[in-house]
Formats: C-alpha cells, structure tokens, sequence
C-alpha cells in the first residue's frame, strides 16, 4: 500500500527529492498521491535540457562566484527541480573539491554530466566518472601509469563511490584495481591551455598484465573493474544506503536496505531505486520526518526559490559586469535579482562553498552542521537573507512590510516558502514574541531569521 | 603594550612582533565586508575584560606575572593543548629521515631528499629542511619526535582512521571523543569554551550530552553578542524559545535548538574576554615583507589560525584544549612539490603562534596528529596510504628528544606498509596525562606504557 497522500507527507517528499513545494504543488500532489507524484517528480521529458552554460567553453572562463550562481540558479528557477536536486547528490557522491581541480569549468562539465546520467545506469555513470577530467585531477588518475599505479581513486571508487570501506574487497584488490586503472590520461592536461574532454586509455601507459579482482583474474581495464563491482550485492546495498542517508538522514534498518538493495540491483538503475526509496512507507515515518538537517546549500537553493526570486542569469557578463548591472538597476528602480556574491557569501556565511567539499567523502552530515560555528553562520544568513529581499524591494519582502503585525499571517506566509506545512506552538511563540510595534523593518527581519533557523525549516 | 622578550632573539627584534604585523586579506577568504555589521565589532568589550581580571581566571594575570609567579600561575590556570591535525596522512618518512639508511634510498628512488634539503638533528635522523625552526627547537630540547604511531588494526582508509583518531578508542560505539574525555577529567564545570576547534567542531571533542565550541577559521563572522542585539525582534524571540536547552532530548530538532542557545551563550562569553577586532584580523594574512629567509609563511591559512588562537588564549579565554586544521597532506602525487610547502607552513606557524603567545608560550603545547603514515615505497611521484608514522610535539614544557622506537626499515607490515610500534594511544594518553593531568586510562583506555611527553 502505498503511503499516505497527507499535506505532511506530500510537503515532506518536496522539500527532499525537489527543493520543496509550493501550496498549489502541495495540494497537487495531495490530489495524485505519492506514487503518481514521484513519476512525475523524475519525468525526464519535462527537464530542461541545460546544455552548456553561455559561456563560451573554455578553461578559467568561469570564476566561483558565477558557477555557484549558476548552480543555485539552475537548481531553484528549474521546472524538474527533483532532477537538479539528483544532480546536487551525485556531485556530492563524487565530492571534488576545485581547492585541488582549480578549474570551475571541469566542475561544471562533471555536474552537466552527472545530470545527463544521474537517473540511469549506475555502471555507465562509474564509467563516466572514471573518465572525467575533474575527477582525474581531483584524485591523480591521470598520473597513474604501468609499474607506478596510484592508488588514490581506485581506493575510492570501492570505498566510497560503489561499495562501502572494506566491504567485500581487501587491499589486494585496490592494488588491483589502482592497476587495471593505469593510463586513464587526459588528452589535454590542465594548465595547457585546451580543455580536456574526457580522458582516454593510453596503452604505453596501461598495465596489461593480469590482476585478480575480487576473485576474477584477467587482464582488466577500468570498465572492467566497474562490471565487477555492480555485480556485487554489497555494491547495491551501499547505494541505496547512500541515498537513503541523503534523502531521508536515518540509518535504515536492514530489512529496508535489503529491499531497496533489490529494486535497485536487478537493472542497476537510479531512477528504479529512487522510486523504491520514495514510495516507501518507511520514507514518512516520523523519524524520517525528523531525521535529516537541511545543508546551508540546499536552504539558499529553497529560499531563493522558495521566495521566487530571480537570480542573475547571464553568464557571459564577468562579475565585475554583473555588479554594475545591478548597481544600475537599483539606481533605475527595478532590481529583480541578488548578485552572485549574494550566493556565495549565503553559503560561505554557513561554512559550505559549492565548489569545495571539504574532502572526496562529500559534505557533513545532520548534527555536523549544528556546531556553534556553523550554528551561528545561519542565524548571519538568515538575517542577511532578510536583509537583501527588503533591499531589493522584492514583492515577498513588500508583502511581508506590509502584514508585519498580523503575527499568524506573517508566519504561516514564511514557512509556506520554505514548503513547511505544520510547526510547533514554541516557534510560534518565538515569532510571536518577534513582533515589534511601530517597527516592520526589524519586524520582518528578525522573523525570516527566527524562521530560517527554525527546527522546522533547519530540518529538510 | 610591551612583552617581555622571549627566547627567540631573531624574531622578536624582526617586524614580526605582533603590534607591527602587516597583515592583508587573504582573497579567498574575502566577503566578510559584506556582512552587516561586521565593521561594528571590537568595541566595547573593555568593561567585561576588566569583570573577568578582576575573577582572576584569565592569562592576562599570567601574561604579566614575574617569573618567578609563573609556576603557580600556570599551575592555576593549567596547561592549554594546541592539537594541530594534518589532514591526509602525514609522510613521517619524508619529515623525520633515516639518512644514513640504504633502505630510505631505496625505498624511495627519486622522491628522497637529498643533503641540502635536510637538517641533520644527530647521527640517524634529519628533519625535513623546511622546518629550519623546529631544527632549532630540537637543539633546545623544546621538540619531541613521536616515533611508529599509528593503529594496530590499521585501516587504510581516511574517515576510518581520523574516526579511530577522534574517538581515542578502537571497536567502540562510544561516540564521545578523546579531548571532550579529557577535558572532563580535567576541569570541573563544563563550559563549552573549554575546548575550542577552529573551524568545524572536530568530532574528539565530542562530549557526552555537552558540546565544546567551534568557531569560524577566517575570523570573518560576527561573533559577538552586540550584533545579535542589534536585532531585538530576534533576542525577544530567542528569549522565548531557548529558555531552557535540554541535554536529554536528543531528537535533532532539538539539536537545532540547542545549537542556537550555544551561539548566543558563547558570542556573549567571547565578547566579554576578548579582543574581537583582534581575532577579525586573524582573518588576515600575515604579510612581512622583511620575513626572515626561515619564516615561510605559505598560504596562510595555518598562520591565521593559529594567530587567532593565540588570540584567545593571550585574551584570557578559559579554555584548555584547541584544535586547529592543516590540510593537504594526502600525497599521492606531485609530493615532491607539495610536502615542502605543507612542511615549511608548519614550522613557520608554529615560529609565529610563539611570537604571538609572549609569555603565554609557557603554558602552551602543541602537538600535531594526523590519520596514518604513508607507504613507504614512491608511487612514481607521491606515496599512497601507509599505516605507521611519526607526531611532533613542540613547547617549552614538552621533554625533547626521540619518544617511541622507530619502525624497522626493513621489515613490512603485509600491506607493505611500516609497523606500528607506538599505539596511537600511548601518544594520546601522554598528551592527556601530561597536558591535563587526567589518568590515561580514564581516556584512551586499552593499551600501556603512555609516553611521557611533558615535564
């Protein structure tokens, strides 16, 4: 049976798999059910397709601030929101931190591929990866080669990428696989001045001796070593624990690991899991309702969206550009967008950079991000946040001026826009308290910051 | 305001003493002028300052006690542990060098240092020639080199070491870490400011039902209670909601809860005992253009943040353990270009971090940490993941010399990699007994014969 189509159990489906949901979205989906919802929620045919940015593609034309506008952008002006936030947990699947790659062009390639691939064929994306010159740099494929094999991104591709550290594979096999990995060069090197696009097995370079691989001896390749490794039943269990820490935070029993596990390794296919892990009543108990903290990424992507607000949205123009424009529309009265900066410094502001995971295991995770710090960080968005809607004069933030003393309104209006439909008396004696008479700036201000970090809203 | 003159002759007469640091913006890092109110901070904390002299628990008292006091001050005020975790796995082969050993040659071909690139520390081991000023610290007896540490049962695997590193324990479900275990054997009350990461909360000073304090690494954010004041709206609020913080629902809405009651609690506590316009500028890259040829300063980024917990330290907070991030050192490749520089950023910013404490140095142990070793065979240009390899622990407390034995370099473990012959928690435990005087067994439990590291 399937679950429960409740405003609850809709709204929480939204905000994990789409970014949130609006109140006509909500109902919709209320009115369809969850099943019908999902399908829909992956229905390729209505995405987008992305393409590459304006930008002319070529190495250094992208600076930080434009690919994490662009990402932002991307993720909350899309009309398959469910496919962008698949694209954000592949590029944290494969964290690749541009601290190493330097190159916010390769970053984006890897992403338009990961979103080209991400609801098919797990093989086809591990192939991909394995070619993928961000990655390449990221961890030294590139520079393994016969009799030196490098063994970063083979132990990587097990422990983290396809099957869990030490789960069913040993030392030996690393050894081997860093071998069978040998000679993935990229065609232009970084640096050189031409982009690479994909790297490409060099035989002067390849180890074609045997290596024994999971039990299987052969003279492997890359491809090879991915062929056997979605065989396995810990490959498929891993993967599906992997999206179930993501999607819902909890630790899944073993009983749900072992059925998702199954939906998804009988064709190896993302969007079979996705539809198995969505649809699950397990998905809308309530310790998965409070099971998982919203990343400082995926809150600016629901608040810009959520507060339907337009980003700047040309690439060709470099920030500098960009920032006179916006000067110049504030001056003429019609500023309609945050800058790139304003992206950037949301996120950074709560100690995550897109672009910079800390490391090849991804982002934190759930209480990682409640340290006082990063604690701290939201309260700063939060009011920064509330800062630039009233700067800009955005109609939210006119509507919110407006209706500053109708507590209720005000409130209810707010968490709407972050897709929540129910929230406890003790944050609405928090925002009853932030009333100010006399005072709809600090009013509003202090509400979108008592909001934003919010137990309702901080958790997804 | 003067210190004393230290022990350093060369550096304290050079530009670097603190009052004249030329600092500018590390650009990466920049943005923080576009957060409001950032340009309001560093005032208006003299008041609480002189409330927490007047408490007598602050180093200022140590500061600019006689020395003839300090003894007693420092046996007051205790001991303050500086962890500094190089992330990725520390090369011990490449920074503590059997020279005169054959096998080092063999082992690694082109990727091992040569005469010029070493100093020599007695007649078998050299350091890494980019650490001219922790060469010198050993000659002063003030350098302990950490032989053989790493983890029996040792996984090659990042997050599974660096989990077995902060948790101080191995097989165990205990989520607590070694330092917030440590410390609560060490301090009575449990303010969170008693432990302070920079940066991320690091997950060794994870507390049983309290939490020790994280703060920004860039200095940019606002940390102080007059700029969450600013916005009534959102004090009467909080005032509402986080009357009470409960330590007993764990739920993580109530997590998020608790989490906003700690910032208001510790940016009202380090707004009353510091010098925020300070810790602001450690955001800032330390830039002398007279900087000695030994001083290399790098990207930076561990030079600021030691800088601002030197900060916090000097201004008195009452914290006992810090522990800061120096990353990049998972060498697979292009080592031979990277290590160097990883090294020399160390050794520079342990150099300035004493500059910077004054007296305070005194009081101060630094001790590095790092997941493993690496392999000791050369990859063709780098070294992949290894299992044993060798801490530094620096101060003028610290009993310098040779501590663990050295893994043979002959004889492999059946990944090819050294073997281990200090436990990492003999390492720990002398940390924790000789820092906090806490009973190693009460800490890091499990193994014997702790290392006596400090004096």
């Amino acid at each position: 049976m399937a679950p429960a189509a409740t405003p609850r159990n809709v709204a929480h489906l939204l905000r994990r798999a789409a970014w949130g949901g609006t109140p006509a979205e909500i109902e919709h989906g209320v009115d369809i059910g969850i099943e019908a919802l999902v399908d829909e929620l992956y229905d390729v045919s209505a995405a987008p397709s992305l393409g590459e940015p304006k930008a002319v593609p070529g190495l250094y034309n992208f600076d930080v601030a434009t690919l994490a506008n662009w990402f932002v952008r991307t993720n909350a002006s899309s009309s398959t929101p469910a496919i962008e936030r698949l694209m954000w947990f592949w590029s944290g699947h494969f964290a690749t931190s541009l601290d190493k790659v330097n190159t916010p062009d390769l970053l984006l390639l890897q992403w338009l591929t990961l979103r080209h691939l991400g609801l098919g064929r797990f093989d086809d994306i591990l192939k991909a990866i394995t070619r993928d010159p961000a990655m390449n740099v990221w961890l030294d494929l590139w520079l393994s080669s016969v009799g030196n094999p490098n063994e970063n991104y083979a132990r990587e591709l097990m422990e983290l990428f396809s099957m869990g550290e030490s789960n069913g594979y040993s030392q030996a096999d690393v050894v081997s696989a860093a071998r069978a990995l040998t000679g993935y060069g990229l065609e232009d090197l970084p640096g050189t001045g031409d982009r690479p696009v994909a790297a490409k097995l060099e035989p002067s370079r390849h180890d074609f001796g045997d290596k024994q691989f999971l039990g299987d001896i052969g003279n492997f390749d890359g491809d090879d070593i991915v062929d056997l490794i979605v065989e396995r039943r810990e490959c498929h269990e891993f993967i599906a624990s992997r999206f179930w820490r993501r999607y819902a935070g909890t630790t899944p029993s073993g009983a749900v690991l072992s059925e998702l596990g199954d939906a998804f390794g009988s064709r190896l296919r993302i969007d079979d899991l996705l539809r198995a892990m969505l649809t699950h009543d397990a998905f809308y108990e309530d310790e998965v309702h409070e099971g998982l903290i919203c990343q400082p990424v995926e809150l600016v992507i629901r608040a810009v969206r959520g507060f339907e607000i337009e980003l700047f949205d040309d690439e060709r123009l470099t920030i500098e550009e960009a920032n006179d424009q916006f000067d110049a529309d504030r001056e003429a009265g019609t500023p309609t967008f945050f800058l790139p900066w304003g992206v950037t410094s949301l996120t950074r502001m709560m100690s995550q950079e897109i672009g910079y995971p800390p490391n090849v295991a991804g982002w934190p995770h759930n209480e990682s991000w409640l340290d006082s710090n990063r604690a701290a960080g939201r309260l700063m968005a939060g009011i920064e946040f509330g800062w630039g809607l009233l700067n800009v004069q955005h109609p939210v933030g006119t509507w919110l001026l407006d209706n500053f003393d109708d507590t209720p309104a005000l409130t209810a209006e707010l968490m709407s826009r972050f897709g929540v439909v129910e929230w406890s008396e003790e944050t609405d004696a928090g925002l009853t308290a932030a009333y100010l008479p006399n005072d709809p700036y600090q009013t509003v201000i202090s509400s979108i910051a008592v909001v934003f970090t919010s137990p309702e809203v901080t958790l997804a | 305001m003067t210190r004393p003159d230290l022990a350093l002759p060369d550096l304290a007469r050079s530009s670097l003493a603190r009052s004249n640091l030329d600092r500018r913006r590390f650009l990466k890092l920049g943005g923080a002028g576009l957060i409001a109110g950032a340009s309001a901070l560093g005032s208006s904390q003299a008041l609480n300052r002189l409330a927490l002299l007047d408490a007598g628990a602050g180093s200022e008292a140590v500061a600019y006690a006689p020395n003839g006091q300090l003894d007693q001050a420092i046996a007051d005020a205790g001991l303050v542990l500086v962890v500094i975790e190089l992330e990725g796995g520390l090369d011990g082969f490449n920074t503590v060098i059997p020279y005169e050993s054959g096998a080092y040659r063999d082992l690694r071909g082109p990727g091992a240092l040569d005469a010029d690139n070493q100093r020599v520390l007695d007649d078998t081991f050299a350091l890494h020639g980019a650490m001219p000023n922790l060469a010198r610290r050993w000659d002063d007896g003030d350098l302990a080199i950490v032989h053989g540490v790493g983890i029996e049962e040792n996984s090659l695997s990042h997050f599974t070491s660096v989990d077995v590193w902060n948790r101080g324990r191995v097989h165990s479900g205990d989520g607590t870490g070694w330092i917030a275990r440590a410390l609560d054997g060490a301090v009575a009350d449990r303010d969170p400011l008693v432990g302070v990461s920079i940066g991320y909360l690091t997950p060794a000073m994870y507390g049983d039902g309290w939490s020790a304090v994280a703060l920004p690494d860039d200095g940019a954010l606002p940390w102080s209670a007059s700029f969450i004041d600013r916005h009534p709206g959102i004090v009467a609020a909080y005032q509402q909601m986080l009357q009470s913080p409960s330590a007993d629902d764990l739920s993580l809405g109530q997590r998020v809860r608790n989490s906003q009651h700690l910032v208001r609690s510790v940016a009202d506590s380090i707004g009353s005992v510091t010098d925020l316009g300070s810790i602001v500028a450690a955001a800032e890259l330390l830039e002398a253009p007279d900087l000695p040829d030994d001083v290399y300063v790098g990207d930076g980024l561990l030079a600021a943040r030691l800088s601002m917990v030197a900060d916090l330290i000097t201004g008195g907070l009452p914290t006992r353990a810090y522990h800061v991030l120096h990353g990049g050192f998972d060498t697979h490749a292009s080592q031979q270009a990277s290590l160097p520089y990883l090294l020399g950023e160390l050794d520079s910013a342990i150099e300035l971090f004493h500059q910077a404490l004054g007296v305070d140095a005194e009081r101060v142990i630094i001790a590095t940490r790092s997941e493993f070793g690496r392999r000791p065979k050369w990859n063709g240009s780098g070294t992949d993941h290894g299992s044993a390899g060798v801490q530094l622990v620096v101060g003028p407390r610290v009993v310098g010399g040779h501590r663990g034995e050295p893994s043979p370099l002959t004889r492999f473990d059946e990944d090819e990699n050294f073997i281990v012959t200090t436990d990492f928690r003999q390492y720990l435990g002398g940390l924790t007994h000789g820092a906090f005087g806490v009973d190693p067994e009460r800490v890091v439990p499990g193994t014997r014969n702790y290392l006596e590291l400090i004096a």
